[in-house]
């Protein structure tokens, strides 16, 4: 697979705050890349940049071996992009505005309309054609505002946060939309700070803060990167501090808190950690109503790396 | 073509409001032409006048009397300088004669005695009565000099005076209502920008929207491909505009409009309507909401109305305020219309300065689109 996307030492800044700092990173062609970050971690401004819509300060960008300048139409005319904020005509209706902005790059009557219905179809506003963007609910117009930026069936797909405040039902649509238009050969660079649906849809992941990138990796590799193993969570009704003290003691663990009658143990690499908790509980008669054990989560990788959480 | 079909289907879903807008606006030109407009009535002003004598009861001073009371007002004030002066200062009276004693009989003697008079300065009346008396005098003298005694001169300039000026109007104001429709068309200042910037404010905001606006320039149309489509369905709109406003004119004012004045009033307004276009064009670049259009629609097409001559003609304008105008399109185009009307012939040489200014016009249109694609790319530039 060859890079499609090139980054390098992009840097931003807006008076004396560095909104991008030095950041250099690669997408490969026909893989889902996602940026993940807390809210001003610099995904929206690394993906404005790319676009040409912001003026960056100093590094360069490469698309299909070409540098990328407001002027570079051809290059425009193979990316699509769906912003964060929805983005379509109060005065057209679904089927108007799909093909409106499908129209910018499509010239052919007969194809534009097929790609328009293929669009509608993708994310399943077949009932709503006809609609104004203003009847229609936070989903569907998140799922408009999508079509619009994909109906001209591009090969590079940016989606800048496309599901924030998106009911199940739509998210769920949406991102099966997405895979969908991966394996019709699209990349994909997907912005987003829920972990959830990076972990889902994105063959590799790039974690951004402060904006540098922290790490990047599968979310496999990213896991491994940290020191925990396990999270394990039991709901005990009476726990003393010798108690406690005798698990800290336990090979592996790394930290046990306990309070409103949950024990909370985070485990560091190794084997049988839940094993030896049961069969302490057991000796010392300690009686548990419930009990969890959890892999830890790109949160923890982000907690560990940074000290602190992603959706702080 | 995609942006051009898009304007029409956003225009489309403003048509009432711009049935309304447009509907109020010409409707207000034709009021105002029809009330502003007054060509065929023409009075004689009667100016008010005091008469001092200090001479006898003459049949001379009588036959004056008589004269004078046909064509002004006779107004009695107190005879001491000050009540005098009061007179003329409270515009009481325009003009005061003071016949001076034996005026009547150095008169009739050729002694050439003088009429001490005091008025208001430039006024019409002061004006008036000054050519009012000159006639008189200068008919008796003659009949003076011939000998005649005061009876007889009196007589004769009795016949003389009854001849009476008749006012005619030209052929041109009368027959054809030219006056009217260059009244319309200066009025059109008005109706043009407020229409236009109003409805090509609204309809931009739609295209303005920052949001789409981004999602336009990550596509492969450039910034200008846009702006030239966006300026073709203006186009289009404002040529509807212009055609009802013209269309309108040729159905309340037919004569007049199917003159060559008529004609080139058209063009003029034609040629005007571009530059407002990109006027609006420019006005719906820079503005983002409504109220603030609302606003400028006020300022801009209001206040070139009143110093550019649209409501008041030029000549009562101040130099100050001219000068001023004249850095405006709209100074131009009702400059021009006012010289078409002035047209007694149309030849290549009397057109030339009327085609010059339309070229004015149109040269402000081009300046304001050029402005309008900067303005752009700078915005673009801001990101």
């Amino acid at each position: 697979m060859s890079n499609i996307i090139k980054i390098k030492n992009l840097t931003k800044n807006y008076g004396k705050f560095k909104a991008l700092n030095n950041l250099s990173f690669e997408v490969e062609e026909g893989e889902i890349l996602g940026l993940l970050g807390p809210n001003g971690s610099g995904k929206t401004t690394t993906i404005n940049c790319i676009l040409s819509l912001l003026e960056f300060n100093s590094g360069s960008i490469k698309i299909s071996g070409k540098e990328m300048t407001p002027d570079s139409y051809e290059i425009k005319s193979k990316i699509g992009v769906v912003f964060q904020d929805v983005a379509v005509f109060e005065e057209l209706t679904v089927i108007e505005n799909i093909n409106y902005f499908c129209g910018l790059y499509i010239t052919d009557k007969k194809t534009r309309a097929q790609y328009v219905e293929d669009a509608i179809q993708l994310v399943g506003l077949n009932e709503f054609k006809k609609f104004y963007p203003k009847q229609l609910s936070g989903g569907l117009l998140r799922r408009l505002n999508i079509a619009c930026g994909i109906a001209h069936k591009p090969s590079i797909i940016f989606l800048d946060e496309p599901t924030v405040a998106v009911d199940p039902q739509s998210r769920n649509n949406i991102l099966d939309g997405i895979r969908k238009l991966n394996k019709e050969g699209a990349t994909i660079v997907y912005t987003t700070h829920y972990m959830e649906e990076v972990e889902l849809i994105c063959n590799r992941i790039i974690i951004l803060d402060k904006g540098s990138i922290i790490a990047s990796g599968t979310s496999k590799e990213l896991k491994e990167l940290i020191n925990i193993e396990e999270k394990v969570t039991v709901e005990i009704d009476n726990l003393n501090e010798k108690h406690l003290n005798e698990i800290k003691s336990f090979k592996n663990v790394d930290e046990v808190n306990y309070h409103d009658n949950i024990l909370y143990i985070t485990y560091k690499k190794g084997k049988h950690n839940l094993n030896d908790l049961i069969d302490y509980m057991q000796e010392k008669k300690i009686k548990y109503n419930k009990i969890f054990s959890e892999l830890p989560t790109l949160n923890d990788v982000f907690l560990e790396l940074t000290g602190k959480e992603l959706r702080d | 073509m995609t942006v051009f079909k898009n304007y029409f289907k956003i225009m489309k879903q403003y048509r009432t409001t711009i049935i309304i807008y447009t509907v109020i606006f010409v409707a207000l030109a034709v009021f105002a032409t029809n009330t502003g407009v007054k060509t065929n009535d023409f009075t004689a002003i009667k100016p008010n006048v005091a008469i001092i004598n200090n001479d006898n009861e003459t049949v001379l001073i009588q036959g004056f009397n008589d004269y004078l009371k046909e064509n002004a007002k006779i107004k009695s004030v107190k005879e001491d300088e000050e009540s005098l002066r009061d007179a003329l200062f409270f515009r009481v009276v325009d003009y005061i004669l003071i016949i001076p004693e034996n005026f009547t009989e150095d008169f009739i003697t050729l002694k050439n005695p003088k009429i001490e008079t005091m008025n208001i300065p430039d006024s019409y009346g002061a004006i008036y009565t000054e050519i009012l008396l000159d006639r008189f005098l200068n008919i008796s003298k003659v009949y003076a000099a011939s000998g005649m005694n005061q009876e007889e001169i009196i007589e004769n300039i009795k016949v003389d005076l009854k001849q009476q000026g008749e006012v005619f109007y030209s052929e041109k104001t009368s027959m054809t209502n030219v006056g009217y429709i260059n009244y319309y068309y200066n009025f059109s200042n008005y109706t043009f920008l407020a229409i236009s910037v109003y409805i090509i404010g609204m309809i931009m905001n739609a295209f303005n929207d920052t949001k789409i606006k981004r999602r336009n320039l990550v596509s492969n149309f450039s910034y200008k491909k846009i702006n030239r489509q966006l300026f073709a369905g203006n186009f289009c709109l404002m040529l509807l505009i212009w055609s009802i406003y013209v269309g309108i004119s040729i159905v309340l004012y037919p004569k007049a409009m199917f003159t060559n004045y008529g004609l080139l009033l058209i063009i003029n307004s034609l040629v005007f309507s571009v530059t407002v276009l990109s006027i609006g064009f420019l006005i719906g670049n820079l503005v983002r909401n409504r109220e603030a259009t609302d606003g400028i629609v006020n300022v801009i097409a209001l206040g070139s109305s009143f110093i550019c001559g649209a409501f008041v003609p030029q000549e009562f304008l101040g130099n100050f305020v001219l000068s001023i105008a004249k850095f405006l399109p709209s100074y131009w185009y009702i400059k021009t219309n006012n010289d078409i009307v002035e047209l007694t012939n149309f030849s290549l040489d009397k057109l030339r300065p009327i085609f010059t200014n339309m070229i004015i016009v149109l040269a402000f249109g081009v300046l304001f689109f050029i402005i309008t694609n900067m303005v752009t790319k700078l915005k673009l530039k801001k990101g």
